[in-house]
């Protein structure tokens, strides 16, 4: 028994670059992942594109550029605006929430969320009610002649809604940090001010910036506000609104599309690999030492003000959203009133239901999804799981005007490949399910980003051996995955159909294209009462859907309680 | 350890329990992202049915990957695995009659003890009857039988860890790996599991292969010892063997203190030994093969094999330190051949650093390795 040398030729040939031999299982997945992904993304970008290199949509790219420039820079101010307001207010809030002591933080970190649960007319119709050239406060308390219509409604709308965003994100960086940084500053003689400047900010950078490109983004596709706000102010994603719904030209659309698409990717680009790079903050192992409050008056004041004012906004708006649900016309006629709730009992429970059908549908199937991403991701193909990671996050990083216009143009026909009708028309009244397929489509699309990277972060965390030992004792791949894997994920599961189902509730502009008459959906419903003038009505829909979103909020999250009691138990 | 010729009869074996394995030049290359890592290079061993074989080695040395090709959860770039003659290579890790101790046990924290236990024979669809009847009977084996219905965290450390061999040991399987299974346990209760693994391997009679980079937990457990070193094997033999009769300097370091002196060879006997000429001595001991008249040589000097006496003995030299540890005192000696490290079962009266003292060599403990080619 000796080691020979014999066949030391072998070592130089290239190994291979997988360990183990796949299981089909794997392939299977993938293929599932792949046929997903193109349908959901490929497809409706591909026709996009297409459609948008015609000459008419080359003609009005070629116009947005030369001849009728107002929308494009108007785009650009807005997006620049909106991020700018955005981040600062959501950095403040979430500095608030991170070093400063005051009563109520609990309360100030839903309140501050509120927005994103909404749906997306909520904010901008209080706004008019409350602040616009007849609103409460600006006209009868204040005898004010202001206007909302235009850029600066805007700007503080979107902002309003984006801010939740910039929120979390800068929040999570700041609760990161480790708090030795800051004793060790604070031992080294450093003034809180000096700290804030010096140390926080600087190393918070990356996510200001992160939160700066998304809001932009958002911003700049952002369909539904200025419909209901923009006045003579027109931007790139109301162009395309009315190049479609105005003069059917959806090849100019498409070529809108493109500016807007563009952009969207650049950023989300740099944001996914640059500023993620970037990031100074360990987020490995728990942050040693305790925070201690900032008291620097200094700072204090001026924070608290920022944050007092935009939380006293928000409940302003949302007080008058409850409150005018249940009034006449809110501000002109004030008597209490049933008829709004009566209105959306009788013509609104279709919406109710179907849109509650459709999360329930899609909300899941997004999760699966971004199981199946995941698991590839992590698990199964370590160098080209970014590709699929990337893939899949393209959810998020096309504007919701452009998907949707995408799915408008790749669904409303049937599909062929090959010469082989593969799939009946499924967007439009005329389609299978009357457009309902699209929209659960465009639904799963933009649920699968965020549960992709709650299920990544966990999945990351599992040790493999578990995974190993199963196989070990026999369990097939698909064996492992079912019944080791995904109960230890759970909780990411459930995270990722709530944000899923969240998303689907109040999603609008991704589906302004898709909606059809049969299938009604409350966000579009909302629009159409918003549209109408009927503010009673849609303030009532908006509390509707907000008890919606806040009940399956809470469904998913005892279930997320019951099952990580569970395990910890 | 006789090597098998590959029989072409893959059941041939199935009835008894214990596996005959073999490894062929088995070869595995990581592709990194700048270079090609050579991992484990031409790997050949064969491990005869159940014997229990300890891959020792350093980290970094390749053990991990083996036991990982073994299992199959990785595959070889070049080479073969061998099962009772049966190709291992192209069967997927789940079809392979072995089971694997994590180091880190990896059980299923969602699941109590016992499911943990029968968790593989469900997978095999064995009857509920001789399931419940084999899981008790892991339990009883490993000493667990009080805890069926706790949950992993509720466990001890060397709990677990008996739940992992008892959940390995449930599936009989004809080859048992362990990768570093005891090194999350203290020292302690490692000395214990040690003594357990081996008896509960001998009765169960099990071929296993073992990972470790504790010396002492491969000597005192092992039939066999593999050392490794950067990805190759440097020896392999009974625990006596590569203790005692080193095939390398590495291997010699690797085992237990050593001292090692240059010399000259000035004669090989026939028996095996050689003679060699120290600084200011000539010494007759057993020698390596390759060891020839007239070349260098490298004279091993286990640090137990040095008698301290206070005439002059094979050599003189002034204590540096000495310290008592129990059942030994463990002195530093400066002499003529360098620095000698020195393990005194201390009956006579310690040395004290500065004094003089001879040290007499006992020479069937000094072992002549073929000197470094210079
Ligand atoms: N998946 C991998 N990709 C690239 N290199 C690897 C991979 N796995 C192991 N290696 C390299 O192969 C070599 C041997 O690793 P292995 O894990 O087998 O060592 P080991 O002997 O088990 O060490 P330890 O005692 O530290 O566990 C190491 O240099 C390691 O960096
Ligand atoms: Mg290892």
């Amino acid at each position: 028994m000796t080691t020979s040398t014999a066949a030391r030729t072998n070592t130089t040939q290239t190994p291979a670059r997988t360990t183990v031999a796949r299981d089909p299982y794997v392939w299977g997945v993938l293929a599932i992942v792949v046929v997903a992904i193109i349908g959901l993304h490929g497809l409706p970008v591909s026709k996009l594109i297409a459609a948008g290199l015609t000459p008419e949509g080359l003609a009005a790219i070629t116009r947005a550029f030369t001849a009728d420039l107002a929308p494009l820079w108007n785009s650009l101010l807005l997006g620049l605006l909106v991020a700018l307001l955005g981040t600062v207010v959501g950095f403040l809030m979430a500095y608030a929430q991170v070093f400063l002591s005051f009563p109520g933080k609990r309360v100030l970190h839903w309140l501050t969320l509120l927005p994103m649960i909404s749906p997306p007319f909520a904010v901008a119709t209080a706004m008019i009610t409350m602040f616009g050239r007849r609103g409460i406060i600006t006209y009868h308390l204040l005898g004010l002649d202001f206007t909302l219509y235009g850029l600066q409604g805007l700007v503080i709308v979107l902002a309003m809604t984006f801010t939740p965003l910039a929120y979390l994100n800068i929040r999570a960086m700041l609760e990161n940090m480790d708090p030795s940084l800051f004793e060790a500053a604070k031992a080294l003689g450093a003034s809180e001010a000096y700290i804030l400047f010096r140390v926080t900010l600087p190393m918070v950078t990356p996510a200001l910036l992160a939160s700066f490109l998304i809001l932009f983004v958002e911003a700049v596709a952002d369909l539904a506000n200025p419909l209901v706000l923009g006045g003579d102010f027109r931007v790139l994603a109301s162009e395309i609104y009315f190049a479609v719904a105005g003069n059917g030209n959806v090849s100019a659309a498409a070529g809108l599309a493109l500016i807007l698409l563009l952009p969207a990717l650049g950023v989300f680009c740099v944001q996914k690999y640059w500023a993620a790079r970037k990031s100074v903050v360990t987020i490995t192992g728990k942050p040693t030492g305790s925070r201690v409050d900032v008291t620097d008056h200094g700072i204090t004041i001026p924070v608290l003000a920022v944050v007092t004012l935009w939380t006293a906004l928000i409940v302003v708006l949302y007080g008058a959203i409850a409150v005018g649900g249940v009034t006449n016309i809110l501000g002109v006629d004030n008597t209490i009133t049933g008829a709004h709730y009566e209105f959306v009992a009788r013509l609104g429970s279709t919406a109710v239901t179907t849109t509650l059908w459709m999360t329930v549908v899609a909300a899941p199937v997004g999760a699966l999804l971004a199981v199946l991403i995941a698991w590839l991701v992590v698990r199964q193909f370590p160098r080209f799981g970014r590709v699929l990671d990337f893939l899949g996050m393209l959810g998020s990083a096309i504007p919701g005007t452009v998907l949707g216009l995408g799915f408008a143009l790749a669904y409303a026909k049937p599909t062929w490949l090959f010469g082989i009708q593969i799939l009946p028309a499924l967007a439009g009244g005329v389609s299978v399910g009357a457009g309902a397929i699209a929209i659960i489509g465009v639904y799963v699309a933009r649920a699968i980003p965020t549960g992709q990277q709650s299920v990544i972060a966990s999945l990351s965390q599992v040790n493999p051996q578990i995974e190993e030992a199963a196989t070990s004792l026999g369990a097939s791949v698909a064996h492992t995955m079912r019944a080791v894997t995904l109960p230890l994920i759970n909780p990411a599961i459930l995270t990722a159909i709530m944000y899923g189902a969240t998303r689907s509730m109040t999603t609008i502009t991704a589906i302004i294209f898709i909606t059809t008459p049969q299938t009604k959906v409350m966000t579009s419903q909302i629009l159409d009462e918003v549209d109408a003038g009927r503010f009673g009505n849609a303030f009532a829909y908006c509390t509707v859907l907000i008890g919606l979103v806040l009940i399956v909020l809470g469904v998913t999250t005892a279930a997320l309680r019951l099952v990580t009691r569970r395990k910890s138990a | 350890m006789t090597p098998s010729e590959s029989s072409p009869v893959a059941t041939a074996n199935t009835g008894s329990r214990a596996g005959a394995l073999e490894l062929r030049h088995v070869t595995k290359a990581f592709a990194t992202s700048h270079t090609v890592a050579t991992a484990v290079d031409d790997f050949t061993a064969t491990i005869e049915p159940g014997q229990f074989v300890t891959l020792l080695g350093p980290s970094g040395c390749g053990k991990t990957t083996t036991l990982r090709m073994i299992a199959g959860f990785e595959t070889p770039t070049s080479g073969e695995i061998l099962l009772d003659g049966a190709s291992m290579v192209s069967v997927p890790p789940n079809r392979r009659p072995m089971s694997m101790v994590f180091q880190s046990y990896a059980l299923f924290p969602n699941l109590n003890v016992a499911d943990n236990i029968s968790f593989g024979l469900r997978v095999k669809r064995v009857a509920k009857a001789e399931r419940i009847r084999r899981v008790a009977a892991a339990m009883e084996q490993v000493g667990i039988a009080e805890y069926v219905k706790r949950y992993p965290h509720e466990l001890s450390g060397g709990q677990q860890q008996r739940v992992a061999l008892a959940r390995a040991l449930v599936m009989e399987p004809k080859i048992l790996l362990f990768d570093e299974p005891l090194s999350n346990l203290d020292a302690k209760l490692r000395e214990r599991m040690r003594d357990e693994i081996k008896a509960i391997q001998a009765r169960a009679g099990i071929t296993s292969v073992f990972v470790t980079h504790d010396q002492s937990e491969a000597m005192t457990m092992s039939d066999v010892i593999v050392v490794m070193n950067r990805g190759r094997i440097e020896q392999i033999g009974a625990p006596h063997e590569v203790y005692r009769r080193p095939a390398t300097r590495f291997v010699a370091a690797f085992l237990g203190k050593a001292n090692f002196v240059d010399a000259e060879v000035t004669a090989v006997h026939p028996d095996s030994t050689a003679t060699v000429q120290l600084p200011g001595i000539r010494l007759t001991a057993p020698c390596h093969a390759d060891v020839a008249a007239g070349r260098r040589a490298t004279v091993m000097i286990r640090s137990e094999a040095v008698r301290l006496t206070d005439g002059c003995g094979a050599v003189t030299g002034t204590v540096t330190t000495a310290a008592f540890d129990g059942a030994i005192t463990q002195y530093r000696v400066n002499t003529e051949w360098g620095p000698l490290q020195v393990d005194s079962t201390g009956t006579e009266t310690p040395r004290q650093p500065g004094s003089t003292i001879g040290c007499e060599l006992a020479n069937d403990q000094v072992w002549i390795l073929p000197g470094e080619q210079a």
